[in-house]
């Protein structure tokens, strides 16, 4: 009857990897690629194509990689419990279909533009 | 039990999360993760947008620093920035830190994590951004 | 002496020989300084309205056994004092995530239910003989579980809880703290048998750590967190049983 559901425990231990991630890498990532060049605060040079590529060395690939899949991760995994919050827990199958889908075709984006990218 | 013994049920709230002030902050607390997926769904079109060449690029980078993306950024970080802390503490909370058997000062702790969360932040500006 | 000075206590009834919905009564009831809301409604039910129900037992913040809802909150009536109420009525509901039975008693099967299956008993590999003595614990052991083990079964956590009003198969607050102080206690062996419990489909996975009912619990147990620690160490002890073992 007591049988540990191992998929569950498997996407709660992402969830929490991937709320690390986010929480130690976004705030700055907005900051730096968002913010400061967008208030002036840093030349716009910083985030200009050239400048990108420039930096997408392989490491740097895999650390985007991991920061946008981590964060999207995160977030719909919280999201799904939003919905069901308001009310809709009796959609929980689609809606446990539709979140897992969307972060695996993301990270498929992700994996496909990073490959994609032509080197510096 | 009887089975057949009468008894009245009341119908689970869809606005409980409205009902106070808490509840109300733990809402604020979910979107906030939320607002880090949306985050990274932008990253992720700077991504893709940089596979297809400058022009697209551009484009977007257009979009994201005009006034209204700057808006829209603004509140992300707000968001994110509240994500980390919630996150931060709630680990330190779960797995409190100790040291030769005794548990850390909670004041050490936070003071430590946030020491080290700006240090990494500073690695990443200067080692993958390359700012300065 | 001067006219005694009274309380309004309004109190929704239900009573299913007589009516479908549940209804309010309202009572007017002497006030004094030390009442608590149980001595109101004991203070009806032998004054005013024979036919009121409600539970209690302890008058003492014990048993666990008066819980409802005081002004929209989850309390104790036994620990409610009259003069906490601001305003000049105080509003007496039964708790609204279990089924009422009649007036302020709920049906609470569901959760006896829970607290069966999490085994809230020592469980021992081998039972010492009983001429050797009580299984000893040092301060630090007990400190261990000391909070999670002043729970008084109260339920007030459930009703605070809208994981368990959505889902009544969610183990809930209580149970799984309880279940924590077995995990944690240095006389018990069950702890991977507890962790299957907690870590199954209905178990600890569904909590988004809202947080409300270690707020509103009269003991100060905190179910929330240690709803955390349990989802950690199951969901470590899963992922090691996945890996392959190493000799
Ligand atoms: S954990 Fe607290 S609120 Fe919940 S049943 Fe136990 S004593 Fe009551
Ligand atoms: S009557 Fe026992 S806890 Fe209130």
């Amino acid at each position: 009857m007591a049988e540990p559901d191992k998929l569950e425990a498997v996407l709660w231990l992402t969830f929490t990897l991937g709320g690390f991630i986010a929480a130690l890498f976004i705030p700055v990532i907005i900051v730096i690629n968002n913010l400061a060049p967008g208030i002036g605060a840093l030349s716009q040079e910083i985030v200009s194509y050239d400048s990108m590529l420039a930096r997408l060395g392989p490491l740097a690939r895999i650390f985007f990689l991991i920061v946008v899949v981590a964060s999207i991760y995160h977030g719909m995994h919280r999201f799904k419990f939003v919905l069901f919050d308001i009310g809709l827990l009796k959609f929980k199958t689609p809606i446990y279909v539709l979140t897992y889908a969307i972060i695996v075709i993301s990270a498929m984006i992700a994996i496909y533009s990073l490959i994609l990218i032509p080197n510096p | 039990m009887d089975k057949e013994v009468r008894s009245y049920e009341y119908k689970p709230s869809k606005t409980w999360w409205l009902g106070n002030r808490r509840y109300a902050l733990y809402m604020v607390r979910e979107l906030s993760g939320f607002a880090v997926a949306v985050y990274g769904f932008i990253f992720l079109a700077q991504l893709f947008t940089l596979s297809q060449g400058p022009l697209a690029y551009d484009a977007l980078l257009g979009v994201l620093l005009s006034p209204a993306g700057i808006l829209l950024s603004t509140i992300l970080l707000v968001f994110a920035i509240f994500h980390s802390l919630t996150w931060f503490d709630l680990t330190a909370k779960v797995q409190p830190p100790s040291m030769k058997g005794k548990p850390v000062p909670r004041k050490i702790v936070v003071t430590g994590t946030i020491i080290i969360w700006l240090f990494i932040s500073y690695f990443v500006a200067v080692f993958i951004f390359r700012v300065g | 002496m001067a006219s005694q000075k009274t309380i309004k206590i309004r109190v929704k009834r239900y009573i299913p020989e007589k009516a479908e919905e549940p209804f309010y009564s309202e009572y007017d009831v002497p006030y004094s300084e030390d009442m608590v809301v149980l001595d109101a409604l004991n203070y009806i039910k032998d004054n005013l309205d024979g036919s009121l129900s409600f539970r209690w037992s302890c008058r003492m913040g014990v048993c666990g056994s008066c819980s409802a809802n005081v002004d929209g909150k989850p309390k104790l009536t036994c620990s409610s004092f009259l003069k906490e109420s601001k305003g000049d009525s105080i509003l007496v509901e039964p708790l609204s995530h279990f089924r009422t039975i009649k007036d302020l008693v709920v049906e609470i099967d569901v959760f006896v239910k829970k607290l069966k299956s999490i085994k809230p008993w020592i469980i021992r590999n081998e039972e010492k003989p009983i001429a050797d003595g009580e299984y000893l614990q040092t301060p630090e052991q007990r400190d261990l579980i000391k909070q999670t083990s002043m729970c008084i079964n109260c339920m007030l956590c459930y009703e605070a809880c809208p994981v368990f009003d959505m889902d009544n198969d969610f183990i809930g607050p209580a149970a799984a703290a309880i279940s924590y102080r077995s995990v944690m206690d240095s006389r018990d062996d069950g702890a991977k048998e507890r962790l299957d419990i907690l870590t199954s489909k209905h178990g600890v996975w569904d909590c988004t750590y809202i947080g409300e009912c270690s707020v509103v619990c009269p003991k100060a147990v905190d179910p929330a967190l240690a709803i955390q620690k349990l989802k950690a160490m199951g969901g470590i002890s899963i992922i090691k049983s996945l890996l392959p073992k190493k000799k």
